[in-house]
């Protein structure tokens, strides 16, 4: 039996639609012009990263936003170690494999030089192969495969090594996860790009001998500051969903869960949001600090337009 | 009486694996690193990191152990058809002090002791054990109660394997386990970095400890400069005094009392040829744990 419409909700739908119909018609132009004002962070959170993922840069303005029809795009993800919470997820790398193909990208390239091992056993090869990615890995010893670039804004690194295979492409999204990190407190977007870095260029981050007293610590996060400073990601999505928040980047460690994927494009401002996700404050970590120093982004988040969404 | 048959075949099996290795420790990791652990089997051949190619292995977590004195590492993978995976890893490290150092940072202290002198650490999905030199990790890559089971079956077999003499450095014992429930022993910048980020320059210690609780954390500062206590203190509260986020220093008892940036109160003495450091929210809590390290140093001596 259909359900029963009485002649009062009747009158009320009928009125209410009345009204629409007359505001849509009154103004049309001025609805449908009005500029869509974006976040600057996207937060999702729910139980389906893929899902999260997608949502995430919807409501940023989507991916053809930053992928343009035709272009190459290449992802710096991090398969770091199969430990949990310690890699990216492999569903938030599916749906952003998918959006980019979805908007157009001729092809979207996953560039590593951490072996194939590591991504095979990440469970990422296979999420890139059959969400139609390509994954292509350099020989981390071979410093042919590495370009100098110089970093003249750099107050530590004066040099890079970064991938060749990286200015074969138009755009860099880096797909981080973030985490707890012994050398640096934290990882996150800016940590991430020492990923596109050679190792050997990447070895002098850390100071000769091993040595950590705080000048080395702090020459680190500079170098990791100087080094973003000549590689700028269209977009960054950082897995929040599961990671270790004791003895990182390696694991195994204590792990946090928040369920949540976070978007946008000023580094600065996604790392301080990240690093709070596990009570950390932005302005204790020297990295972040010296990426807000490089002008790189903004580290206090109050006047950020941020949107949380729960699926 | 009644024995459950599962419970019987495992053991039977643990006693026979255990007993037909006769592995010792002195050899290397590899030689008693086994092909197969019950069902569960070696997916490849170990992979060994030395000195700095640990850098290749865990990129930037290599600091932390290099600065408690990192030889090698051993690194295996085990899988059981239709269970997932467990990983194995085994640290060399300098000294028993070493590997004592980076068990405690990883495991905050919370560590349980092993009918075979062995420390160990159970966590939901992995176990961090010490012996004598050795750190061993062994990990649940697919998490689920089966893998877990697999960790828990793992530690009993290698305990058996690895032993060695672990002893506990005297500077974390100040911290009585009863009253803190984390304690860490610390050789550097990094290891107390990672704790409290007290100073922006070289603080120049040789080792030191910390007990921490929900709302306070507690640092030992032990110096070897030749320098003696006294001076060694002046120059440290001389040094947090330039630090912009310092404020309100207030000499008192002998120490020095003042506040950080997050308005943590911090109270700072001396102890013996020790520097102690508090912070947390309560002077008089500060001076109470002042006190209780104090009869610490008295027991010990």
């Amino acid at each position: 039996m259909g359900e029963k419409i009485s002649r009062r909700s009747f009158i009320k739908t009928g009125a209410v639609l009345g009204a629409s119909s007359i505001l849509l018609y009154e103004f049309p132009k001025k609805i449908y012009s009005s500029p869509k004002v974006y976040p600057d962070i996207s937060v999702v959170s729910g139980t389906d990263y893929y899902d999260n993922t997608i949502k995430a840069v919807a409501s940023l303005g989507g991916m053809n936003k930053y992928v343009g029809r035709g272009s190459k795009v290449a992802i710096l993800a991090n398969p770091q170690r199969p430990n949990p919470g310690a890699f990216t997820s492999p569903l938030v790398v599916s749906a952003i494999i998918n959006m980019c193909l979805e908007a157009g990208a001729s092809s979207v390239t996953f560039i590593s030089w951490l072996p194939v091992k590591a991504w095979e056993a990440t469970g990422l090869k296979h999420a890139v192969e059959k969400s139609g990615g390509i994954l292509e890995i350099v020989d981390l010893r071979e410093e042919s495969f590495f370009k100098t670039v110089p970093v003249p804004e750099g107050k530590v690194l004066k040099e890079a090594r970064v991938m060749k295979k990286l200015f074969d492409h138009d755009l860099l999204i880096n797909v981080p996860v973030t985490k707890d990190h012994l050398g640096n407190k934290f990882t996150g977007t800016m940590k991430n790009l020492m990923g596109l870095n050679s190792p050997k260029s990447n070895r002098t981050f850390h100071k000769s001998d091993w040595k950590t007293n705080r000048k080395s610590i702090i020459h680190l996060d500079q170098s990791i500051a100087d080094l973003n400073t000549i590689i700028t990601p269209a977009l960054s999505v950082v897995d929040a969903t599961e990671f270790i928040i004791t003895n990182g980047p390696f694991g195994p460690g204590e792990l946090l869960k928040p369920q949540k994927v976070i978007a946008g494009t000023d580094r600065i401002a996604i790392d301080s949001y990240c690093c709070q996700l596990w009570g950390l404050k932005p302005e204790d970590i020297v990295m972040i600090k010296k990426g807000f120093e490089h002008g790189l982004g903004k580290m206090d988040l109050s006047g950020m337009k941020i949107s949380e969404i729960a699926l | 009486m009644y024995f459950r048959p599962g419970i019987v075949f495992i053991t039977i099996l643990l006693i026979c694996f255990v007993s037909g290795l006769n592995g010792d420790i002195k050899k290397s990791p590899v030689d008693i690193l086994p092909g197969n652990i019950m069902d569960w089997k070696m997916k490849d051949e170990p992979e060994i990191y030395k000195g700095d190619d640990l850098f290749l292995y865990i990129n930037g977590g290599a600091d932390i152990y290099q600065e408690y004195g990192f030889k090698e590492v051993y690194s295996v993978e085990y899988e059981k058809e239709g269970t997932g995976r467990i990983s194995v890893e085994i640290y060399n490290m300098d000294d028993p002090v070493s590997a004592f150092g980076i068990f405690s940072f990883k495991t905050e202290g919370k560590w349980k002791e092993s009918r075979n002198g062995n420390l160990y650490c159970p966590e939901d999905y992995y176990q961090n054990i010490l012996a004598g030199n050795y750190l061993i990790i062994i990990t649940s890559i697919d998490v689920n109660e089966e893998t877990k089971k697999g960790v828990r079956i793992f530690r009993k077999i290698f305990e058996e394997k690895i032993s060695g003499n672990s002893p506990i450095p005297r500077i974390i014992n100040l911290f009585n386990q009863e009253k803190f429930k984390k304690r860490i022993y610390f050789e550097g910048d990094l290891g107390l970095m990672n704790i409290y980020n007290l100073i922006s320059t070289e603080l120049g210690i040789t080792n030191g400890a910390a007990g921490i609780n929900d709302n306070n954390i507690s640092l030992i500062l032990n110096y070897n400069n030749g320098k003696n206590i006294r001076s060694n203190f002046s120059s440290l509260i001389d040094l947090l005094k330039i630090e912009d986020r310092y404020s309100e220093f207030v000499s008192i008892d002998g120490g020095v009392n003042f506040l950080d940036r997050k308005k943590n109160v911090i109270y700072a003495t001396t102890l013996d040829r020790y520097i102690v450091i508090y912070i947390g929210e309560k002077l008089d809590e500060g001076r109470i744990i002042a006190k209780q390290i104090s009869d610490e140093i008295s027991l010990i001596k």
